[in-house]
């Protein structure tokens, strides 16, 4: 009936959100493309076009193979933190006390400010006065080298968001397993089903969005890492801990090369897209 | 029928044997272990003295637990109050309105049927996917342009920017609020933002209590956005980052540092814990 | 067209902030606050005007914070009107290069990579009006950009040398200071016996290492007074000065002479560790030794002596200062750099202006063994121009060289940086 002034409600409910979705999301965006076809150097108030050139670069580098095999670590880990999750939250959903209680401990670490979990994990992982390592000296064990040059430094950083976040996807998962009905979980024991033939036959297929949207949001997480190695290595020892993100920064803040900086976080949101797109396709392919 | 454990309301699975249930509570015993082991020995080792910790090391209770000269050092040293104040200022301005913006969105879409309701959505989607770090000296320029650098409107700016998981929680509930509510408000003559003042806006209680106590934590956890966009203002979290500068070494003094920079969001989860977990898996699974 | 009104108004919204925000503006903005300065400097000859407005100095000594807080409240006891704040950053060269993109320098800051002496001045206000010559700050002429203003100037200035703990080398029985590299070797296998780490190298913080491997301080203390500036016009960035002294860091890796993990040994704790004479010698410069001091080590037990075998002490600038040339308060900036030259800091700082007089007993003993200081002429921006093209940094590579400990494969790591330096340094 009253359209007109129907759209002038929608307009007034809108405008500010959008108005902010703009300028802080999209205009952003615009400029890192049009940065990435620049030479800025991210100081001068000029900068050339220079074409496809960052991008050349980019692809001509090892550095940047090198960078993604890092955040590898991460995508393992992100894997491995989805079966650790769901396994916990299977536990939580079973017939055992006290389910509250673990639940509530378990996800306490996804509340905790993430740069005091950084430097905790920094004492953690410390050498000479790492709690662990005193341990391991005291059963005579050789103690461990956390970050070194090898590519087990990555795992070091990789197990922080670990710890952070395995309650939180666990949480998820708990939610998911509640919203399968009791009743096929029945019908499966009054046909003998084992427990873990409950899970393989019941489970995994009506959690399968769950996973995957769970699987994704981690992956989206673990290739645009940087807290732990920008607070806590840097990068290092000699870019063996650099991730893409810090990669980044590093062009951009150590060698005022923000052209190519930019051009790093344009390829980075295109395989992020296309990991999303690859996921949307298996999920329409199992849903049907 | 073999005799079974009777399945309680939450139990979707049954373990029946007891070997079976023994290693159940052990792994969980476990986990729980790995979140409180550090968190412990933190908490030991700041209340120790600096010869107290290199005589006796990690594993020995402290000589005094009261011992809190660590905590008071760090607090004094690493400006921490005034941290923490800019933090609550920043929370203070910015979830209200946050929450307010949020609501708003979430009537227009939720209530209303209008040509680009889908593009929209897809719009404030598809910046979820963006890698926030790598556009930051684009961000940095803006917020430049707009004069709000170093100052506290930077933040506040930043964290009003409404999230597609707010939307989300908010959307799910305005779904379930009746639409013969606002007919007959309608009926009577209430305006468009009446409606949503006086019917929308009590039936979202739950979730603007949820996303409220959500937003308070991400804003406190948050360092990047102090940290680039208004290094002077010391927030809670950037205030630990200075203060580890060159202390990196003296851990009794970090760990107290540490310690009270994690107590406050692990207060609120204590007293609050059924709201954040479910307004967390509200928002992400639904 | 109604209906996608709200398209309309995205599109609209989105075109006057990208207008508003590309660079055009910026540029006209830079141009106006040029002539405002020149108008300044003209009219404003150097007398004791009363001094308004506020500035803001970055720096990076988060650990001096109070004293420059009490450093600034002096000054202002003098300028009652003039308000001056200092700012200390902890990742300064990030943080500091950030907002100087941004256009939001601090008045006062050093300077950042990747500012070189070719664009000084877009960053920097000319201050060839301070009342200083050549005569009276070391490294003066250093301070110019290119165009031939002066720009910025050191307030410090530094000799490295390796600095040693005497109760250490007394633990493990050595009873004069290693000049040679044979006596150096020797003085290193004591202290490893004595149960004393020989060389520090706070390896995970990277930066500590650099007398180590930085092209002018190599160059330099071998005795080429060209240092850095000779390799824009040679094919090799590792030459035969440079792995000289990256092998011998490498070979006290080899020999275990350094610290038990290196990768995980931090600034913070390889100062304590040198402080309680844990650990023997430190190659770096006169600005560090005064912190051990502070963290409990007696005056008397801290050494410097010049690196063994080398030809010379290499003296150089500190970091380079220099004022915003967007800052709203030049002469107060001005004023308060001057005020810096002439009162330094920190009494732990050897500062750049000659008429102070200092008793560093650290320079002293460093200065006694009869090795002669030199410092390197001033270059061009060629260098660090090709540093940044080829992206190489050479004290991360250090580590890298020093944990390769096949030889072959350590050659071949030198041989690809080279081949990359011989091929970009063609178009500078």
């Amino acid at each position: 009936m009253e359209r007109k002034s129907d759209r002038m409600t929608i307009v007034g409910f809108l405008i500010v959100p959008v108005i902010s979705l703009i300028l802080f999301s999209y205009y952003p965006l615009f400029k890192l493309f049009q940065i990435s076809f620049t030479n800025w150097n991210g100081m001068s108030t000029s900068m050339e076009y220079v074409g496809f050139k960052n991008y050349l670069d980019i692809f001509s580098q090892r550095e940047l193979f090198e960078v993604f095999a890092n955040n590898m670590a991460y995508v393992i880990m992100a894997v491995i933190q989805q079966f650790a999750g769901l396994f916990l939250a299977i536990l939580l959903s079973s017939n055992i006390k006290m389910k509250n209680t673990f639940r509530a401990i378990l996800f306490m670490p996804y509340i905790i400010n993430g740069v005091a979990v950084a430097f905790m994990f920094n004492y953690m992982y410390d050498f000479t006065n790492s709690p662990i390592n005193m341990v391991l000296n005291l059963m005579g064990l050789k103690p461990i080298s956390f970050f070194s040059m090898s590519y087990a430094s990555n795992f070091s950083l990789a197990f922080i968001s670990f710890w952070k976040y395995v309650g939180f996807t666990m949480v998820i998962y708990l939610a998911a397993l509640q919203s399968i009905s009791h009743e096929i979980y029945e019908a499966a024991r009054v046909d003998g089903a084992s427990f873990f033939q409950t899970i393989r036959l019941i489970t995994f297929p009506n959690i399968k969005k769950v996973f995957q949207i769970s699987l994704l949001l981690s992956f989206n997480g673990a290739l645009q890492v940087y807290f732990e190695p920008f607070l806590i290595t840097k990068g290092g020892p000699n870019g063996r801990t650099a991730t893409f993100i810090t990669k980044t920064l590093n062009l951009a803040f150590d060698y005022g090369k923000y052209g190519k900086a930019a051009a790093m976080g344009v390829v980075l949101l295109i395989i992020i897209i296309l990991i999303t797109l690859i996921q949307k396709m298996f999920l329409k392919e199992g849903g049907a | 029928m073999k005799k079974l454990h009777t399945a309680d309301e939450n139990s979707t699975f049954i373990i029946n044997s007891i070997q079976g249930r023994l290693s159940a509570y052990m792994i969980l015993v476990g986990g729980v272990f790995l979140v409180f082991a550090p968190l412990f020995l933190l908490l030991i080792v700041s209340l120790k003295g600096k010869t107290e910790y290199l005589m006796n090391g990690v594993y020995s209770w402290p000589e005094n637990f009261l011992n809190l000269e660590n905590y008071i050092t760090a607090f004094i040293e690493g400006r921490f109050a005034i941290g923490f104040w800019n933090t609550f200022l920043l929370i203070l301005f910015s979830v209200p309105l946050a929450l307010f913006l949020g609501t708003m969105l979430a009537y227009a879409l939720g209530r209303f049927n209008f040509k680009l309701k889908g593009f929209l959505f897809a719009a404030f989607l598809i910046p979820t996917f963006i890698p926030g770090m790598t556009v930051t000296i684009a961000t940095f320029t803006l917020i430049k342009a707009l004069g709000l650098y170093n100052t506290m409107f930077a933040g506040i700016i930043l964290y009003i920017g409404t999230d597609i998981m707010q939307i989300y929680i908010f959307l799910q509930f305005i779904n379930q609020i009746p639409i013969a509510l606002d007919e007959s408000a309608q009926i009577d003559g209430a305006s468009k933002f009446r409606i949503y003042w006086s019917i929308i806006l009590p039936q979202l209680k739950p979730a603007i209590a949820t996303t409220f106590i959500l937003k308070v934590l991400a804003i406190y956890n948050d360092f990047f956005t102090p940290y680039i966009y208004m290094p002077k203002v010391r927030t809670a979290a950037t205030s630990l980052n200075s203060f580890a500068g060159d202390r990196m070494a003296d851990w009794p003094l970090m760990s107290s540092a540490i310690i009270f920079i994690a107590i406050p969001t692990i207060l609120v989860y204590v007293f609050l814990q059924k709201f954040i977990i479910g307004g967390v898996t509200d928002g992400a699974v639904k | 067209m109604k209906k996608s009104f709200a398209l309309l108004l995205v599109l609209a919204l989105s075109m006057s902030s990208m207008v508003g925000c590309g660079k055009k503006p910026e540029a006209v903005k830079t141009d106006n606050i040029n002539t405002e300065n020149k108008g300044s400097e003209d009219k404003a000859p150097e007398t004791e005007a009363k001094l308004s407005g506020k500035i803001v100095i970055a720096s990076n000594r988060t650990d001096l914070e109070t004293n420059l807080k009490t450093y600034a409240e002096e000054f202002m006891a003098l300028h009652p009107e003039a308000t001056v704040e200092f700012e200390t950053i902890k990742d300064y060269e990030t943080v500091v290069a950030t907002r100087v993109a941004g256009g939001e320098a601090p008045d006062l800051f050093y300077v950042v990579e990747p500012i070189n002496s070719s664009t000084y001045g877009d960053y920097f206000l000319p201050i060839n009006d301070l009342a200083f010559t050549a005569d009276d700050i070391l490294f003066y002429e250093n301070g110019k950009g290119d165009d031939g203003n002066l720009y910025v100037l050191p307030l410090t200035v530094g000799y490295a040398g390796m600095i040693y703990n005497k109760q250490a080398f007394k633990a493990a029985g050595i009873d004069k200071v290693p000049l040679t590299l044979e006596e150096f070797w020797a003085a290193c296998d004591k202290l490893a016996a004595a149960g004393i780490t020989p060389v520090g190298t706070a390896f995970k913080d990277v930066w500590p290492i650099y007398p180590w491997c930085g092209w002018s301080e190599v160059n330099v203390a071998a005795g080429d007074v060209k240092g850095q500036h000779k390799y824009p016009d040679q094919d090799e960035i590792y030459d035969e000065t440079m792995l000289t002294s990256m092998n011998i860091i490498r070979d006290l890796y080899g020999k275990g002479y350094l610290e038990k993990d290196v990768l995980s040994a931090n600034w913070d704790q390889f100062k304590l560790d040198f402080a309680q004479a844990k650990t023997g010698m430190f190659y770096s410069e006169t600005w560090l030794p005064a912190q051990f001091v502070e963290l409990g080590a007696a005056t008397e037990d801290i050494g410097m002596f010049p690196f063994p075998g080398s030809k010379n002490i290499k003296s150089g600038a500190g970091k380079q200062w220099g004022i915003s040339k967007n800052t709203k308060s030049p002469e107060l900036a001005k004023a308060f750099l001057t005020y810096m030259l002439e009162k330094p800091v920190t009494a732990a700082d050897i500062p750049s202006n000659v008429n102070l007089t200092v008793a560093d007993p650290f320079v002293a003993e460093l200065l006694s063994y009869g090795v002669e200081p030199l410092s390197e002429i001033k270059g061009d921006a060629r260098m660090s121009q090709i540093i940044n093209e080829i992206e190489i940094d050479g004290q991360a590579f250090l580590l890298t060289y020093v944990m390769e400990q096949d030889d072959e494969k350590a050659k071949a790591l030198i041989d690809a940086w080279n081949k990359k330096w011989a091929a970009a340094r063609k178009a500078y």
